[in-house]
């Protein structure tokens, strides 16, 4: 009896990792990439290889819309070491570039691969990853990253990781889980979980903790958790709203929202004295604060002027400047870490999109077509933008490349998935 | 003991209705004077006739129904009022931000246009764009600087850019008597041209003879595409639309493959006159 | 009118001094007084009890009158679009309420909520808007702003769910509690 239910329970998990999974469909990338041939890498561990790493690094360059990896069943052999690279081979089926690679080791495995240009017949990278075998697929995103950078300039952002909310109805109530997974959806893992709403996880700088806003005590409250060590605390509980947590580029301080004097204006806590400085003064609404890459200017949506709009307040004047005069609405924006580029929810015919802002030229471009888009969250390096939108009545994710160029969809299995948030480069 | 009287005496206070009676009262009373202002005002919004707060039901006493009722409608116009002030702010927001469009569009010109004649005036320094310092010479090979002559243009391009365009014109007339043929003439019957424009009342057939003048004497110089659209402009002012037109189109088909920007002038000028 | 609240006063504090001096004299050893002040007392509380309880008869018939009121006129409000402003025929429900609310100490909490359009921060504060807005209104008409709690729920609780005006219009709403 006491094993039944133990596997009952072990099966009712299995189905609970499953549902919140995500699962990527290719929506629209380039219209030349790049031919890429990642032949798979041998094993010589024991037993069967826990990951098929060039199944990751295929998956990995393939969403980024720049490549088009070739398929497996096109290769005339399956080269692992340089001795057995026939360029001639991969010439006639147009690959341009080869990714060949080895696994070895057991507890703690090393990756080695070599990068190869077809077409100049030369070995453009040779080197190696390792850590221990859970993170396998780490290493393999991490592979892609020296891969993506050495072909495009460009550091890869492969090897992050995303925070996402899922809801799923059990019961005949919602569960909302907060939920952490590789860049890719994989390797997803349920962070914390409530009857009452999760929204708005934001991510420290140090990729280690992060802070959520959850109603699990029937009011908003904000909290900080470890993603390492697992410690959970709360950090406000005053009355009305407390919202919209957003780390500083120093990890010291977090800017967020608090209505306790009033109406929502935005306040700042420094972490170690939980001193907390009122940023603004103003009867409207200012919500969704986002750092400036410097740390010394925030971003925020405010409603001062009869409809949002974004707003740049600088910390130490207090001095604020309107940002967005394009459109009757926009919200939500947050600074890629260039500084230069501005993403956020922009309204245009009644419809809600994703938006970036060149902050140089002043231009507004809108990336999306669907709907009912919000919380848009910018990779590491600024090449694409992760948001939540809605498809067929669900709520699912989506990625758009700053361009517009490369889209993809994270669809889960089952529930709805929202509230993206793109980690920091995790190395 | 005497903590406990005290406290006593407290609670009877605080049980009792006095003090809200003695509120109610006060503002019953106020509420005989403002209840006609209240009511009267127009509201706030058209599109939003201010609420008739309903007459509230059973129980509460006709005075602190009555009050209410009018701080409800306070707190209602003062909502109204918050959403007004809010609207406005945002015009003045994006008035303000238009304002700052239009003086960065208008610096822009008159520094390309500066740009533009600074580039002819420095035509004789050896670093001086290619293609001015080309046609300049092919244009008039004999054309050498006199003595003097940059000075004298110099001065009277001071006094245009000090606003001080009557005695620009001047200038430029007794220049052109002293150096008919010299380097900066063409330059000169161009701001000619320019000045007679922005001077009150505008002189337009003078500035269009200035023009002509530069067009006539000096088809290879830089500023002839300038000279055509600024013709288009002046037969327009005359209300010569067809010879306007014929100029501004001019500048288009002959140096819309060069990058002056008197052709995106003309285009505009054209899109939005004709 | 003015003579009112000061004859009122002057009753409550006169009320307090009989009891206190009722309080001091089983201090002293006048058991005589002290049992004709109980004895006066006693027939002075029976009459009272009997108007008490008639009051109370009406009272009650009152109170549920007005709780009648106040569970036919329902408890959600609904908004305009990116709006906080309370509509005519919310101002009519909550007036229900405030009678209600009048009669007893119960406390009060208002959730504002709003639909899906727009991002949900924004939201939070939007359906927080809302709620105050409510709560204002009921402060105005009388009841104790400790009473009332104003919670938001932003987008995160749609009353209905779906992507069109009919379930929007249905979800822009404060519930009172």
């Amino acid at each position: 009896m006491k094993q039944l239910l133990f596997t009952m329970l072990a099966f009712l998990l299995l189905v609970a990792q499953a549902r919140a999974e995500l699962v990527i469909e290719i929506t629209s990338g380039r219209d030349n990439p790049t031919a890429i041939a990642v032949v798979p890498f041998a094993w010589s561990g024991f037993g069967a290889a826990p990951e098929d790493v060039a199944d990751v690094i295929q998956g990995d360059l393939m969403r980024s819309g720049q490549f088009a990896p070739v398929s497996n069943n096109d290769m005339l052999n399956l080269p692992t070491r340089e001795d057995e690279v026939f360029y001639r081979d991969w010439r006639t089926t147009n690959t341009e570039y080869l990714l060949i690679g080895r696994v070895s080791g057991e507890a703690t495995v090393t990756v080695e691969y070599e990068l190869f240009d077809v077409f100049r017949q030369t070995r453009i990278i040779a080197a190696s990853e390792s850590g221990p075998v859970a993170e396998l697929r780490m290493l393999a995103h991490r592979v892609s990253d020296k891969v993506y950078q050495q072909l495009t300039g460009i550091r890869g952002a492969f090897a992050t990781r995303i925070l996402y909310v899922a809801v799923n109805r059990e019961g005949g109530e919602d569960v909302y889980r907060l939920m952490v997974a590789d860049a890719d959806g994989v390797r997803d893992k349920e962070v914390t979980r409530s009857t009452q709403p999760i929204l708005s996880p934001s991510w420290a700088p140090d990729g280690k903790r992060i802070a959520y806003v959850s109603f699990e005590t029937t009011r908003p409250a904000i909290y900080m958790h470890n993603l390492v060590t697992g410690e959970k605390q709360q950090l406000t509980n005053f009355k009305g709203l407390n919202g919209a947590p957003a780390w500083s580029p120093d990890g010291n301080s977090m800017a967020m929202v608090l209505s306790k004097d009033g109406s929502p204006d935005l306040y700042l806590l420094d972490l170690a004295s939980r001193q907390f400085r009122r940023l603004t003064r103003h009867f409207a609404i200012e919500t969704e604060p986002s750092w400036m890459p410097d740390g010394l200017s925030l971003v925020f949506t405010s409603d001062r002027g009869g409809k949002p709009q974004i707003y740049r307040l600088d910390i130490a004047t207090g001095d604020t400047e309107r940002m967005t005069y394009e459109g009757s609405w926009n919200a939500r924006a947050s600074i890629a870490a260039d500084g230069r580029t501005m993403v956020m929810v922009h309204r245009a015919d009644g419809n809600f999109h994703i938006a970036v802002q060149d902050l140089e030229r002043d231009q507004l471009s809108i990336l999306t077509s669907t709907a009912l888009d919000e919380s848009p969250s910018v990779a590491p390096n600024g090449s694409m933008v992760l948001y939540a939108t809605k498809r067929n009545g669900r709520g699912i994710l989506a990625a758009v490349s700053v361009d517009g160029g490369v889209r993809f969809r994270l669809p889960s299995r089952e529930g709805d998935v929202r509230e993206p948030a793109w980690s920091p480069y995790l190395d | 003991m005497l903590p406990r009287l005290t406290l006593l005496v407290g609670l009877a206070l605080a049980a009792s209705p006095v003090l809200s009676q003695d509120y109610i009262d006060l503002e019953a009373e106020r509420k005989a004077a403002a209840s006609a202002e209240v009511s009267q005002p127009a509201p706030v919004t058209p599109s939003e006739p201010a609420a008739p707060v309903a007459a509230a039901p059973v129980s509460a006493s006709p005075a602190e129904q009555q009050s209410g009722q009018n701080l409800g409608e306070l707190m209602y116009q003062l909502q109204l009022l918050q959403q007004e002030v809010m609207n406005l702010r945002g015009q003045v927001e994006e008035q303000g931000h238009q304002l700052r469009q239009l003086k960065q569009q208008s610096l822009e010109r008159y520094l390309d246009l500066d740009k533009r004649l600074g580039a002819g005036a420095v035509a004789t320094s050896p670093d001086a764009s290619k293609v001015v310092a080309a046609t300049a010479v092919a244009a008039k090979p004999s054309v050498t600087e006199i003595p003097g002559e940059t000075e004298a243009y110099k001065a009277a391009y001071g006094l245009v850019r000090s606003q001080r365009f009557d005695d620009a014109i001047a200038a430029f007339d007794t220049f052109l008597q002293s150096y008919p043929d010299g380097r900066y003439a063409a330059n000169a019957h161009y701001w000619l041209g320019e000045l007679y424009l922005v001077i009150t009342p505008q002189d337009l057939e003078a500035s269009r003879q200035a023009f002509t003048l530069l067009l006539r004497e000096y088809p290879d110089n830089s500023k002839v595409p300038d000279a055509l659209y600024k013709l288009g402009k002046v037969y327009f002012l005359k209300g010569n639309s067809a010879k306007s037109r014929e100029y501004l189109e001019r500048v288009i088909a002959e140096f819309g493959d060069s990058d002056s920007s008197a052709v995106k002038l003309a285009k505009d000028f054209l899109a939005e006159n004709f | 009118m003015k003579q009112l609240p000061v004859a009122s006063k002057a009753l409550s504090i006169i009320f307090a001094l009989v009891w206190m001096v009722g309080c001091a004299s089983t201090d002293t050893s006048e058991a005589d007084a002290a049992a004709a002040a109980a004895a006066e007392q006693a027939a002075a509380e029976a009459a009272a009890e009997q108007a008490e309880a008639e009051a109370a008869n009406k009272a009650s018939m009152m109170q549920q009158a007005i709780e009648d009121a106040a569970s036919a006129a329902g408890n959600v409000l609904y908004f305009e679009f990116d709006s906080a402003t309370l509509r005519p025929a919310a101002q009519d429900i909550l007036d229900a309420h405030i009678a209600l609310a009048k009669t007893n100490g119960d406390s009060i909490r208002l959730e504002g909520h709003t639909d899906e359009r727009g991002t949900r921060e924004y939201n939070m504060a939007l359906g927080e808007r809302r709620a105050k807005a409510v709560a204002s209104y009921m402060a105005a008409s009388g009841v104790a702003g400790y009473r009332i709690e104003s919670v938001s729920y932003g987008e995160e609780r749609p009353a209905s769910s779906g992507s069109s005006e009919g379930s929007w219009s249905q979800n822009r709403r404060v519930e009172i509690k």
